[in-house]
Formats: C-alpha cells, structure tokens, sequence
C-alpha cells in the first residue's frame, strides 16, 4: 500500500480503455524476415550489440593465431605475409568493428530505456547505421580468407601503405571499408547526441541526467571531433594511392608523418571514446550494487568531461620516436601524465562508493567483472604514466611493452565492463538472466587468462621483443614468456567460449516485450521501469537522479499511465522532446515506423564503397546513385508537417506535433552534422599549414605557378554569399499553407546554380594558373580544399533540389519549413567553410610567400 | 512543469560554462604546439618562445579565474539561474573542471621553463 506521491500525478484519472492496445498497434515489431525494416531501439540496439559480439569473437580468434604462431621460436605456422594480414585485421576488428560499434549499440539499447523515451529522435538513421555496419564489417572481415586483407597495422602508417609499397588492393580494403564505417559510427553520434539531449523525460534536467547518459554524449561529442580526422587522412591516402595526388610523398613536398598525426589525433581520443561509456556503466552497476548514489557524482561528471578533453592534447606521444622538438616532447609527456587525474578521480570514486555501501557490497557477477576492470585499468593506467614519460617511452616504443599496455587498458576498460554490461542489463532485453555459477567461472577464466597472457608481454618488451614480428630466434630469453602468454590467451578463450555457450543456452530476446526479471538487482535507473515494445506504458515525471529509489511507487504508476504521454494521441510513434539543461516538455515528436528505404540506402552505400575498392567504377558509381535515391525516398517522408496540431500529454500541458528552428531535433542534428564537417575542415586547414611548415619551398612563388588572379577569388566569394543570400531570401519569401511561390522556387535554383558555380570556378581559377594536383603537395592540398568544399556543395545542392521539389508539390511552405531549414544552415556553413578556404589558399600564401 | 515559467536557459551558454576550463586549457595546448612549430620553423631566437610560453600561460591563467573567483556570477553572465539546486550541481561541475584546467595549464606552460624548445630530441 502506497501514500500519497510528493508530487501530483500528471495524468491521475484511470486511463481508458484499448489506449494500451493502441499503443501495442503502432509499436509492433514486423515478424518473420520483415524483421529487417525494423527500427525500434531494442531490436536494432540486441542485434547492433550482437553482431559487435560476433565481431569480437572472429578478432579473438585471429588472436589465438596470432599467440599460436608466437608460441615457440622460429615457428611457421602462419606465413609472415599472413601473419601481417593477420595482426592487421585482429587490430582493425578490435578497434573499428567491435568496440565502438558495441558502445555505440549499448546506447542504442540502452539510452531511450535510460530516458524513458519510447524510442530516440532518428530511429532510422541507427537502423541505417547498423546495416552499414554489419555489410561494410563483414566484407572487410572476409578479406582475410582470400588474401585481400590488409598488411600496414591498424594504423596503416605511410609510406609503407603507399602505392609504392603496398601495390595491391590491400591497402585500399582498409581505407574504403573503415571509411565507412567511420560515417556508421558517425551517424550512430549524431543519434545519441540529439537523443540525450532532447529526448529526456519531464523533469530530468541535465544535473539529473544518468551517469551513462553523461558518459555516451561525451562519447558521442568526442566522436563528432575525433573521427573527421581520420577519415580526412583516409580520404588523403586513397586519393594518393589512386590519383598520385602526392600528400605523404616526401620526395614531392609531401610528409609521411602527417598521416600519422591525423591518425593518432583520432587515435588516441578513441582509447577514451572507448573507455568513458565503459566507465558510465561500471558507475551504473557499482551504484546498485552499493545500494546507493555514487560518491562524487559531480566529480565523476568532472573527469568524464576532463578526460574526455585532455584525450584530444596527447596524441603526439604515440610519436615521441619521431623527431619532434624537445619541447613538443615535454608539453605532450605532461599532458599524458595530466590525463591521468580525470581518470584517477572516477577510480576513487567507484572506490569510495564501494567501501560505502548499505550494508555489503554485492558481490555478483556484474560486480566480478567491475572489481576485475577495477583492478587491471589501474595497472594499465600506471604502465600508462610510464611510457607517457618520454625516456621510458623511447627504450620501450614498438616493444611487446606498449602491445601489454594497451591490452590492459583496452581489455580491462572496456571488455571487463561491457561482460558486465551484458550480466547486469541481460535482464532486460531477455526473458532469462544469464547463469550466476557459470558467470564466476567465465570471470576466473578470463581474469586468469588475461594476466597470464598479457603481463608476460611487459617482461618480452623490457627483454627487447619488438611488435608485429611474425617470429622470433630460439636463444634470446623470450621463449618461456611467449610460450606463457600463448597458455593465458588460451585460457582467456576458454572463459569467453564458456560464455558464448551460456549465452546460447539462456539468452532469449523480448524485443521490449519483458516477461523476465524485473529490476533484479534493485536498480534506481528508469530501464528498469516495466516496459513493452513502445517502452513504458506512460514517461515517467522524474525528480530526482534515481527515480525508482527516490519515487517508490513509480512503477507502479507508470504502468497504470498516471504519467505523461500514455497514449499514441497522433496515432503515429511518438515521444515527448524535451528541452536541453531543465528537461521541459517543448513538443511531441512523430516518428517513423518501419520500411526498407534505410536498408536500400545501406546496402547500396557499403555496395558503392566496396565495388570502388576493387576497382568496379561503373557499378559502384550505380550502387551510389541507388544509394542517392533510397536517401531521398526516405527524407521525402520526413517534415510532416503541423497538421496534427496540439495534443494533451497530461498534467494540463498541451504540446504541439511539429516544431522549426532551433527548438526542432532536426535542428539539432544538423548542428552536430556540421561540426563534424568543420572538424574535417580544421584538420584539413592542419594539414595544409603543416605540410608548409615541412616543405615551404613547394609553395608559390618559389616552388609552384603563382597563384591566380585575386580576381578570380572575389568572384568565387561573391558566388558563394550570393548562395546564401538567395536561400535566406527564399526563406523569408515562403508563402502561407497551401501557397506556391514562382520567386522561392527561382532563389532557391539560383542558389544552387550559385554554390555549385562557385565550386567549379574555384577549380578553374587553380587549373588555369597551371596548378597540378600531382605535381607537389601544394597542388594536392589546393586541389583537396576544392574536393571538400565540392562535398559539401554536392549535399547542399540535393538539399536545395528536394526544398523546390517540395514547395512545387505543397509540402514546404511557410509553417512546413524543417527539411528547408536543414539545406539553409548547411548552405550556410558551407560558404563560410568556402570562404575561409578562399583567404587560406588564395590569402595565405601570399603573406607567407 | 508548465513551459511558460521562469525562462529555459540557455543550452549554448550552459555548456560553455561548464566546459570554460577545458575550452581555455584546449585553446592553450593548441596555441602553445602551433606557435611553437611555427617559430622553430622560422628559427625565431629562443627567448621569443619562452615569452610566447609564459604569456599564453598567463593568458590561459586569467581566462580560468572568473569561473573559480566568482563561480556565481559566471554562472549568472552564462544564462543560469543562481539559487538553484541543479544550478549548483552545474556550477561544482563548472569550478572543477576549470581548477584541473588550470593545473594542466600551468603543468603544459612550465615545461617551457626547462627545455630547449627547438633542440631535435632524436
């Protein structure tokens, strides 16, 4: 029996009947093979988590190749070409295929449970995201069995990845396949971002907001500034291998280091983008298991956001061996220490929590796993501090050291966490929990397996055992550490293998549908609310940061729909966004439900992208015209509109269905969509300055035609601003419902026509002062700012050709103007982003030259 | 609950606020490698380094103090409402991350005291 709640029911009245039937209908899960149009959350989050897992599983077996060939000296198990294809795409997988795209699938699964969201804001962009994913990995995964597989390392360093020295298609599996599921991991980012932001429950302002939430948007920001950089250099080094366009070329003024900072500037925040969400969870689970708040929640707020920021300012120690300046050296070892502060405090603040709990910590399997990532993340993180030192770093770079380091602080941040992910939240995507008996030995397995395998390494390092040889002479001292490590990776096998099989035996999905446990563990977050395919059956009023410990009754009242949104009052999915720091209800978003545009668009994308890989032009430029068009069926269903006007949503609010500008989600979305294109474009304006700095005698006057005319940029920058002015007019000249307007439709052509004019007058400026892109780097960078502000032009311009298609057909007008608003931002960015280039290539060179 | 009252603030300038120490020590580490770079790349005299070092140190110092001298008002000039308990909540945030900040500032800027800038360590 309950008392009266603190706070007054939004909706307190018995709710009438077949509301939840309703609720039932519109949520449904397709069955059979239609299950592929599916978008909901918790179908595309199990099958996102599931394939990661696969993924790991193929990884680790090329693991145990790895460990089997070093087993004994002078083995020849693998041959030394297959050992390199091996390594290569053990470490790709690990890094590209299995751990973000598993965080990025736990904040699908688990973010909208989280928030008590019936789903988050672009339910087809994480459906689209995962098909790509799951076509682009599992080529690229298969490249290993026809000797296609690349050769370079995950980090692919040139020159050895250049056409010179690595002819084959190798290389360019790589570069294509990860760029693509770079874009995957990207859209996953955007998802989240929107999601955490706006899609909160009534009530969780940002301060109430999960731990986990805190640790994914992080994740996701960290994503959006990160990976631009890697794909630039993907983008760099497919272009040199297959157009000469001389970027990392030292004999034409290119510099082979370069690639090597784009790498490592995503490179080593990725260590962090991994390792934060991990963290969020492990302050989850240790939370319940304390049975109460965690100690220094702000301050674990704190080291998220510092860790997650200092991780951008250490990539250069991965290149202390380089020859930099001693000072570069300095700043950069400080910084690697710095970072370890951020990380510390979480450390100590899980510990506190634990030493602090309601009785006694409990120990469970999810708790096994924590105290394991607990303690080997701190011997990772100690190995760490030392090669962030530089003298250490320089005895050690390249040594079995730095593999014994890395797989501590990988293996025990973010493996050990994500089994106990699985443990704790198994609950509540499956009928049955996992077996605890089973669960202690898969822990012992897997902690013994793990120390036995990997701290042998520290010792092969120290004794002079460089990485990536495919064996070794049978005399020096390393044989018995190798032969111990090879038992322990085994062993850890064993553990994981032991898994898999109660994985298999136990697991049965409730695609939402939970006839299981629970709230088994006694959890104080909102995924623990009961819930259906459409969530929970109302969204919860949320008052503080454990609603279910604080509101002791909640469940009870979420399920009988005392709370806000307990119907599907459009007839359409729907969720309530909310308003970014307080969480105030702003409007009801309309969803879509399932369809095949998002799986066409993927597979056709992953078809594009592959079929260029291996040289098949013709098709793949097919693939990508199909691709195109699934992209524009699919958006062409989007922005509909304000017709279903307000709804009730309890508590005496009443939301509109339709929102524009900076309210909007859609608004959101392209704000973070934009970041990630200037984040591509600072990296570019890096490269451009560094590869001056290295090679200032390819630059004009001295070492190329001089440049054009100033004229020619003028007029490029006046192209470009008429664009905008065009697309700003047209906005403000849109009509009323029902209207058509002959002037909207002529700005918005001729501010295509514009952009697209100013791209390619740009490019002639160039071509006729005899710039050759081939020539020297300064030709390829000049040339490259033309491919990126094309890129971005090509986007505007089928933005701009779906706005006029919309107005002529009355679904763009005055009211109905999100979609519109989406192309005039873009449109926006892009011609600051082609100004800017315009003062840096035409500008720049002549203050320097 | 309803959406009339007291006004939302702001998204942008609550972020702002809270990551203001980090947005500082960002702004210094990048200022400090690039303009180092450059000038070793010109062969500036070494004591031009050292006063760009100290005074992008400096700077980065006066940046960060507003948000732990007066966390009240930075917060209030940031769109927040003082009083509030998540606005506390934010504001603890807020100071922490700037006094790390600072520490990483001044551990970044102090190596510019001992080193050689330009001297190759191959």
């Amino acid at each position: 029996v309950s008392g009266k709640p603190a706070y007054e029911l939004p909706n307190p009245e018995p709710r009438p009947a077949g509301e939840e039937d309703e609720l039932l209908r519109v949520w449904a899960t397709p069955r059979g093979w239609r299950i592929v149009t599916a978008v909901n959350n918790t179908v595309v989050g199990i099958a996102y988590l599931g394939i990661a897992f696969l993924f790991f599983l193929m990884a680790g077996v090329l693991g145990l190749l790895i460990r089997t060939q070093l087993a004994v000296p002078g083995n020849d198990f693998l041959s030394q070409g297959l050992y390199n294809q091996v390594f290569t795409v053990h470490g790709t997988t690990m890094m590209f295929l299995f751990a973000v795209p598993a965080v990025e699938a736990l904040g699908v699964m688990l973010l909208p449970q989280m928030l008590a969201a019936r789903d988050l804001p672009f339910p087809r962009l994480s459906a689209f995201a995962i098909w790509a994913y799951v076509i682009g990995g599992l080529v690229f995964f298969s490249t290993i069995f026809y000797d296609l597989a690349p050769d370079g390392g995950w980090f692919m360093y040139t020159p050895l990845t250049l056409k010179e020295f690595s002819p084959g298609d190798n290389a360019d599996f790589w570069l294509l396949g990860i760029g693509f599921i770079e874009i995957s991991a990207i859209a996953g980012a955007v998802e989240i971002v929107v999601g955490a932001l706006k899609t909160r429950p009534p009530g969780m302002s940002l301060a109430k907001m999960p731990i986990f939430a805190w640790a994914m948007l992080i994740f996701a920001a960290m994503i959006i500034f990160a990976f631009p950089a890697v794909i630039l250099g993907t983008m760099l080094l497919e272009i040199e291998r297959s157009f000469g366009w001389p970027f990392f070329t030292a004999a034409k003024g290119g510099d082979p280091l370069l690639w090597q900072h784009l790498f490592w500037f995503f490179g080593h925040p990725e260590v962090y983008i991994i390792f934060l969400p991990a963290a969020g969870l492990v302050s989850m689970i240790v939370s319940t298991m304390a049975r109460r708040p965690l100690i220094g929640h702000d301050l674990i707020v704190v080291a998220l956001i510092g860790t997650g920021f200092f991780s951008f300012g250490l990539w250069v120690h991965h290149m202390f061996t380089t020859g930099i300046p001693s000072l570069s050296l300095a700043f950069f070892s400080a910084a690697s220490m710095a970072v370890a502060i951020p990380s510390g405090i979480q450390v100590f603040s899980w510990i506190a929590t634990i030493a602090a709990s309601e009785e006694r910590f409990r120990i469970t399997a999810p708790s096994l796993f924590v105290l394991g990532f607990l303690f080997i993340f701190t011997m990772g993180g100690l190995t760490g501090i030392m090669v962030a030192l530089v003298p250490v770093d320089f005895q050690v770079h390249d040594t079995y050291f730095v593999v014994a380091h890395f797989h501590y602080v990988l293996i025990g941040g973010m493996v050990f966490p994500l089994f106990a992910t699985f443990y704790y939240w198994t609950p509540m995507v499956s009928r049955n929990m996992l077996s605890e008996p089973i669960a202690r030995w898969v822990f012992g397995l897997m902690f013994a397996g793990f120390h036995i395998a990997f701290f042998p390494m520290h010792l092969t390092g120290l004794l002079g055992m460089p990485r990536r040889v495919w064996t070794y002479p049978g005399d020096i001292g390393w044989d018995a550490l190798n032969m111990i490590s090879t038992i322990g990776a085994y062993i850890f096998a064993a553990g994981v293998l032991l898994f898999a099989v109660d994985l298999v035996r136990r697991f049965r999905p409730a695609f939402g549908g939970i006839g299981g446990q629970s709230n088994p563990w006694g959890a104080g977050t909102l995924e623990w609310l009961p819930s259906d395919v459409y969530s929970t059956r109302s969204i919860p009023l949320v008052t503080s940061r454990e609603p279910l410990w604080d509101q002791p009754d909640l469940a009870r009242e979420v399920v009988r729909g005392h709370h806000f949104l307990p119907n599907a009052p459009t007839g359409e999915r729907e969720t309530i966004v909310t308003s970014p720091i307080e969480g105030r209800p702003q409007y009801v978003i309309r969803m879509p439900g399932p369809g095949f545009a998002h799986v066409i668009a993927a597979v056709f994308t992953a078809a594009c992208f592959l079929l260029l890989t291996i040289k098949l032009v013709t098709v793949a430029v097919l693939c990508g015209v199909v691709a195109v068009g699934a992209c524009l069926v699919w958006t062409w269903s989007l922005d509909k509109g304000p017709d279903k006007g307000a709804v009730a949503i309890g508590g005496g609010i009443s939301l509109p269905t339709y929102m524009t500008g900076p309210a909007s989600h859609a608004w959101w979305a392209m704000i973070v969509l934009i970041l990630v294109g200037a984040s591509l474009y600072l990296s570019y304006v890096f490269s451009y300055l560094y590869l001056w700095i290295v090679s200032p005698e390819v630059w004009p006057p001295r070492g190329s035609p001089s440049l054009p005319d100033p004229g020619w940029a003028l007029a490029v920058a006046v192209l470009a601003m008429a664009s905008a002015g065009a697309t700003l007019l047209a906005g403000r000249l849109l009509p009323k419902p029902g209207g058509r307007s002959y002037a909207v439709l002529a700005l918005l052509a001729l501010a295509a026509v514009c952009l697209a004019g100013a791209v390619a007058l740009n490019l002639w400026s160039h071509w006729q002062s005899g710039v050759r892109p081939t020539e020297n780097a300064y030709g390829a960078m000049v040339y490259m700012a033309v491919v990126l502000d094309g890129q971005a032009a090509a986007a505007v311009v089928v933005l701009l050709a779906v706005a006029i298609a919309r107005h002529a057909t009355g679904r763009l007008d005055r009211e109905r103007r999100v979609g519109f608003e989406n192309a005039a931002l873009l449109c926006a960015y892009t011609v600051a982003q082609m100004l800017f280039g315009l003062l840096l290539v035409h500008g720049f060179p002549r203050v320097v030259g | 609950m309803q959406p009339s009252t007291p006004p939302e603030p702001s998204a942008l300038g609550t972020l702002v606020f809270i990551m203001w120490g980090a947005i500082v020590w960002g702004l210094q580490l990048t200022a400090v490698y690039v303009g180092h770079t450059w000038l070793c790349a010109l062969r500036a005299p070494a004591v031009t380094i050292d006063v760009l070092m100290a005074a992008l140190t400096a700077l980065a110092i006066v940046a960060t103090l507003p948000i732990l001298g007066a966390p009240a008002l930075s917060a209030r000039l940031a769109g927040l409402r003082n009083g509030d308990p998540d606005t506390r909540h934010l504001t603890v945030i807020a100071c922490v991350i700037a006094a790390l900040s600072l520490i990483a500032a001044l551990w970044t800027g102090a190596t510019a005291v001992f080193l050689q800038a330009c001297a190759l360590a191959r």
